[in-house]
């Protein structure tokens, strides 16, 4: 394989436009905002292991609150690594390279916050190595351990390994008087000198983990949902969870890329790589599978609602007609329908509607999985006489906010300082799409930046 | 000496007769207290199994007091029928069932209850019958099962899941040792 050749120069523009930036005054407002959000949310932690899970509103109905949604979320968010690093790679589609870093490190980020808010639902995170030495490997809470951890190595590398030549670059322009900076960046760039046979191993390897993260990915999401699935309980008890739980994780992993994409695109400038082109494939992506998504809703709440088999009958009430019903509709219709109906539209695939569209299927798909979670757990299967009144209704404290804001703060912390760090865009990969002669649908996407 | 011994004798016989005045004078006050009490035996009337409950007050059958007949389960007691209201006797019948599943020799444990009752307070007497269907109950606990100990899990389970991650994990493994070589590649 050709070596890329990059020149370290004022000349290359692809150095002045994609290498890490400083803060400007608005970046160190949102770091600072950030900060505050995780601080706040670290002393609601605090109070949390001083005083116990009594400090959030889970009871014994709802043993399971806004953690375990918000964990749902996280894995599902983490799934649109795998399909612009992977998919769309395996389907050879050229347009995707400005987009793969910031898919791969929402997928890092947003996995290990999956992670971590699983310890925080523990009332004793110091046994949290029980799972690992006194598992059941026939419990589906044992495979997820063991396919959450999975997936974050493999994400990892997925996101390290095409790092390597972009790493080497800020190793080689860093100035020897930034020590740590230097000494970091060098440590990261394991000795990487853009060697043919360095360029082979990076190919070889980027094509295993793409072929290795697709079944991962599927498996993750549908790991997760048979920890709802193998019960009983209403709401949960379907054989339809797991490409259910897929298919709304790709949609919403889908709308958080763009999402996070607009965002850097304006702020950085980067509107030459990332064009309305992009925008315009990605709401086509995002309507196809929100489509996929609202077929399986279809199939989730239809069929037992048909029935109406007592308890699911119960459940379903509380959903379509009771207490959860304005939240249902709201998610339903604004975090899909109406999404779906904008973009099918040319100028609803332009940027700014689609961001705001995408930001509504990505606050729809937090609060979709509270409604996968809490309300089944409000209707215990087996009813219980002459429990406490708090036991009934569940309503989140503001330690649950907190420690949840707080992860999701983290998450955009990451993404944030990773951006600081290092080029978001692929200069190596952009540069080899240069060197090779261009196929029609690239010709047809860097014009229409002008 | 012989006196001391007379003495300790005398002392030791005091004690007894006072513990024993002390037991009587109990059991005496427990009596008194136990106005209400409730009693449960067991019977069949043309061929049909019977338990039945008498309450009674200072030894006095006591009429018209709802008793309740249940059969104790592993969590909680299962209601034979609705409450019965004892009669002039200060007794309450109630039809036990054929078919309540009992211990591998049909052993059930049935209850006669009275509750919130203004002249007995709450009551209650238990015992064992051996009416209940005989139930065998297999135990797996040391089979390999989905629902055993992790040391019992199904082999076929074992298996699966071990070698997905084997597989997984040595690619995984094997990807790191691609990036040693790239590391190596550079030094070079």
């Amino acid at each position: 394989m050709e070596p890329v050749k990059i020149k370290l120069d004022k000349s290359n523009q692809l150095l002045t436009d994609l290498m890490p930036k400083k803060f400007n005054a608005s970046g160190k407002l949102w770091v600072g905002l950030l900060l505050v959000i995780v601080v706040i949310g670290f002393f609601a932690y605090i109070r949390q292991l001083q005083k116990g899970l009594v400090v959030t509103d889970m009871r014994d109905f709802t043993s399971w609150g806004i953690y375990i949604s918000n964990f749902v979320f996280f894995v599902a968010i983490s799934l649109v690594g795998s399909l612009v690093s992977a998919i769309l790679k395996l389907a050879n589609v050229k347009w995707r390279t400005p987009l793969v870093r910031i898919s791969e490190i929402i997928a890092v980020a947003a996995i290990f916050f999956a992670a971590i808010i699983i310890i925080v639902d523990m009332g004793r995170p110091e046994r949290f190595w029980h799972l690992f030495a006194f598992g059941r490997i026939q419990s589906p809470i044992l495979w997820d351990v063991i396919v959450i951890t999975t997936y974050l190595v493999v994400s990892s590398l997925l996101l390290y390994i095409p790092l390597l030549p972009d790493i080497a670059i800020c190793r080689d322009l860093t100035p020897a008087s930034s020590k740590f900076k230097k000494w970091f960046y060098t440590f990261l760039a394991l000795n990487w000198r853009g060697t043919a046979q360095q360029y082979t191993l990076i190919h070889k390897c980027i094509n295993v983990l793409a072929v290795l993260v697709v079944p991962l990915a599927l498996g993750i999401h549908t790991v997760t949902s048979w920890l709802f699935a193998t019960t009983y309980r209403a709401g949960w008890d379907s054989s339809n969870f797991g490409p259910y739980f897929v298919a709304g994780a790709f949609q919403a992993g889908c709308a958080g890329v763009i999402a996070v994409t607009y965002v850097l695109r304006n702020h950085y400038s980067l509107k030459k790589y990332i064009t309305t082109k992009h925008f315009d494939n990605m709401a086509k992506l995002l309507v196809l599978l929100s489509l996929v998504y609202l077929y399986f809703n279809i199939n989730e709440y239809l069929v037992p609602g048909y029935k109406m088999k007592t308890v699911d009958g119960e459940h379903l009430k509380s959903l379509f007609t009771g207490h959860y019903a304005p939240l249902f509709w709201s998610v339903q219709i604004f975090g899909m329908i109406v999404p779906i109906v904008v973009m099918l539209f040319k100028k609803g695939r332009a940027p700014l509607p689609v961001f705001i569209v995408s930001l509504m299927v990505v606050v729809g798909a937090w609060f979709k999985r509270f409604l996968i979670v809490v309300p089944t757990l409000l209707h215990p299967f087996i009813p219980i006489q002459n429990v406490p009144a708090s036991w009934h209704t569940y309503m989140p404290t503001w330690e649950e906010w907190a420690i949840t804001a707080a992860s999701l703060a983290g998450a955009l912390l990451v993404i944030t300082f990773f951006v600081r760090l290092f080029p978001i865009i692929s200069i190596w990969e952009m540069t080899e799409e240069q060197q090779t002669p261009q196929t029609d649908e690239q010709t047809n996407l860097y014009e229409a930046k002008a | 000496m012989k006196l001391k011994l007379n003495h300790i004798i005398r002392g030791l016989a005091l004690s007894c007769s006072f513990f024993v005045l002390c037991t009587q004078r109990l059991s005496a006050q427990d009596s008194t207290n136990a106005e209400a009490q409730i009693t449960l035996t067991f019977g069949e009337q043309d061929s049909v199994k019977q338990a039945k409950a008498v309450v009674t007050k200072n030894h006095a059958p006591l009429k018209g007091v709802d008793v309740i007949f249940l059969v104790k389960k592993s969590f909680g007691s299962l209601p034979l029928g609705d409450a019965v209201t004892t009669d002039d006797n200060g007794e309450a019948v109630a039809d036990f069932p054929t078919d309540i599943p009992g211990d591998h020799e049909g052993n059930v444990t049935v209850l006669a209850k009275v509750e919130e009752n203004d002249q007995t307070g709450e009551l209650l007497a238990t015992k064992s019958t051996n009416w209940g269907v005989p139930t065998t109950v297999k135990d797996r606990f040391d089979q390999r099962t989905l629902w055993g100990t992790a040391e019992n899990a199904p082999i076929t389970l074992v298996v699966t899941v071990v070698s997905l991650v084997a597989l997984v994990w040595g690619i995984i493994i094997y990807m790191l040792s691609q990036l040693v070589k790239i590391n190596r590649l550079g030094k070079a």
